[in-house]
């Protein structure tokens, strides 16, 4: 254990050959056979995410009226695969923010919702349309310098929804977007 | 979930026969969307001992349309209803009621006669292998006075520190907005006297008596259902509103408006029927309707938000019957 965390330090360290990530202006490259120790392989994956909602400020409703997902997955050997992660992704993510929620009995502590209709995952009819967009650069270190795609999207979505939320807005809601909150920061409770 | 004898019903009064064989230890099923959830769960402390099946009885599954009036067995599925050209010219409200119930496969599964008869979906009540022996099952409080009530009533509970669990359905409200009657073994009662502010039952129903038939009378005029969720596909509405509006030279002249999911019963929003008669149907009418209709909301500690949910619903029902 101890040997495997000291790898993947080690390898965190590793020069990749990238810069500090920038905000205005940035790029890496990866390209080429893996140099670093054998064990984990630390992959930069790169993507870009855009959520577009509407917030109905009678109820407080957050429709999402269109998600886009661009992955650069080096290269796509299996594009249904990639886009399937993509679409998956893009629900998951964004409805862990948008509904989802483990509700506890505030007097209690006993979990209220422990079930599937109380606990509310969204279906395909509340994510809009989603753009899913394969960008291949061969960058991995994978066979044709292909890259992973496992749990990228859901890990960025939720955060462009959120600031697609803000926008909307004006403020900064805590997630779940619930109507609730929504209200209440639109002043309506 | 434990074992059950199961009785196929060849009619009516054989089911009602059977049901008072078993006194209060059995259930009737059809679909058996909601009565199975509860059993499996496991949240009832008396378990049916018998399943009155009445899938069996032939010919209670008719949607029918005579002089007008439309008369729907209580097997009818929701699905058909939704479906129905007849329901979906004439009678709106109710197909897009029938239309935004559940998911599809419990539309396919579920009744008209079990969506009104349904249980209510309280997560206290529900809560599996009952662990929070309320009101309803016989206790002694409401847990959801001190607890997370964001889908309960906002025009108070049953009584006084009674059951605050919502009517969860979707049919409810247009049929008591479409003034349908319902047809039991026994008797015909009026929609909107149908569901019962109780802590028992959520219907009038007696032990053995049995829905058969729903009639819908012409309807007065235009009509529509909207309904808040969290989900589109699948979800219990957290607030639903049906309304019926007749027109004469351009005014209001009769409205029925029933709001759901915001009290024990479907509750019937008569100061916002008041507040439309005579009008015309421009938006500030309808808002003003739809503040008279939650102006004796008394929200808990976490629904508060269900009061502007519920005034824009009104406001949306009563534009959707305009022309």
């Amino acid at each position: 254990m101890a040997e495997l965390v000291g790898f993947s330090h080690f390898a965190g360290k590793m020069d990749m050959g990238s810069t500090e990530p920038l905000f205005a202006y940035g790029w890496h490259s990866q390209q080429g056979a893996y140099q670093g120790p054998p064990g984990p392989r630390p992959v930069f994956v790169r993507q870009a995410h855009f959520v577009e909602v509407e917030v109905d400020p009678e109820t407080g409703e957050v429709e999402i009226v269109r998600i886009a997902n661009a992955n650069d997955v080096g290269k796509a050997i299996n594009p249904d695969a990639v886009q399937g992660q993509q679409y998956g992704g893009a629900v998951m993510g964004v409805s862990r923010v948008r509904t989802e929620d483990v509700v506890y009995c505030p007097a209690t502590g006993v979990v209220l919702n422990g079930n599937l209709i109380d606990y509310k995952i969204n279906t395909m009819l509340d994510c809009g349309p989603i753009d899913a967009i394969i960008i291949e650069t061969g960058m991995g270190y994978g066979p044709y310098g292909a890259v992973g795609i496992g749990e990228d999207v859901a890990t960025m979505a939720p955060y462009a929804f959120y600031a697609a939320v803000h926008n909307a807005l004006g403020e900064w809601v805590d997630l779940p977007a619930t109507p609730e909150k929504v209200l209440k920061a639109l002043g309506k409770i | 979930m434990k074992n059950f004898a199961h009785v196929n019903a060849r009619s009516l009064d054989e089911a009602a026969a059977a049901l008072r064989r078993y006194g209060k230890r059995a259930a009737v099923i059809a679909g058996g969307t909601d009565l199975l959830g509860k059993m499996k769960d496991e949240i009832l402390p008396v378990y049916p001992e018998a399943l009155v099946n009445i899938k069996t009885i032939p010919g209670l599954d008719s949607i029918a349309c005579k002089n007008g009036s439309l008369s729907i067995g209580a097997l009818a599925r929701l699905e058909d209803i939704a479906a129905d050209e007849v329901v979906k010219r004439d009678f709106c409200a109710l197909a897009e009621a029938a239309r935004r119930a559940a998911s599809t496969h419990l539309r396919e599964m579920g009744t008209i006669g079990g969506n009104i008869c349904q249980d209510i979906r309280c997560w206290y009540y529900r809560n599996p292998n009952n662990r929070f022996p309320c009101l309803r099952k016989g206790g002694g409080r409401c847990y959801a006075i001190d607890g997370d009530n964001r889908y309960h009533s906002i025009f108070g509970g049953s009584v006084e520190k009674g059951c605050y669990a919502v009517h969860p359905s979707d049919i409810a409200p247009a049929l008591v907005a479409l003034d349908a009657s319902i047809k039991t073994t026994r008797r015909t009662i009026k929609a909107e006297d149908f569901f019962q502010v109780s802590v028992t039952k959520t219907t009038v129903l007696d032990d053995d008596e049995i829905v058969a038939l729903i009639e819908v009378p012409p309807p007065a005029g235009r009509s529509s259902f909207v309904k808040f969720a969290l989900r589109k596909a699948i979800d219990f509405p957290i607030v639903n509103c049906a309304a019926m509006i007749s027109m004469s030279q351009n005014k209001v002249a009769s409205a029925r408006i029933c709001l759901n999911a915001v009290f024990v019963t479907p509750y019937r929003a008569a100061e916002a029927e008041k507040a439309m008669a005579g009008k015309a149907m421009t938006e500030a009418d309808a808002e003003a309707a739809g503040a008279a209709a939650v102006s004796a909301a008394r929200p808990m500690t976490h629904n508060a938000y269900m009061v502007p949910v519920a005034k824009a619903m009104v406001k949306r029902a009563i534009l959707g019957c305009a022309d």
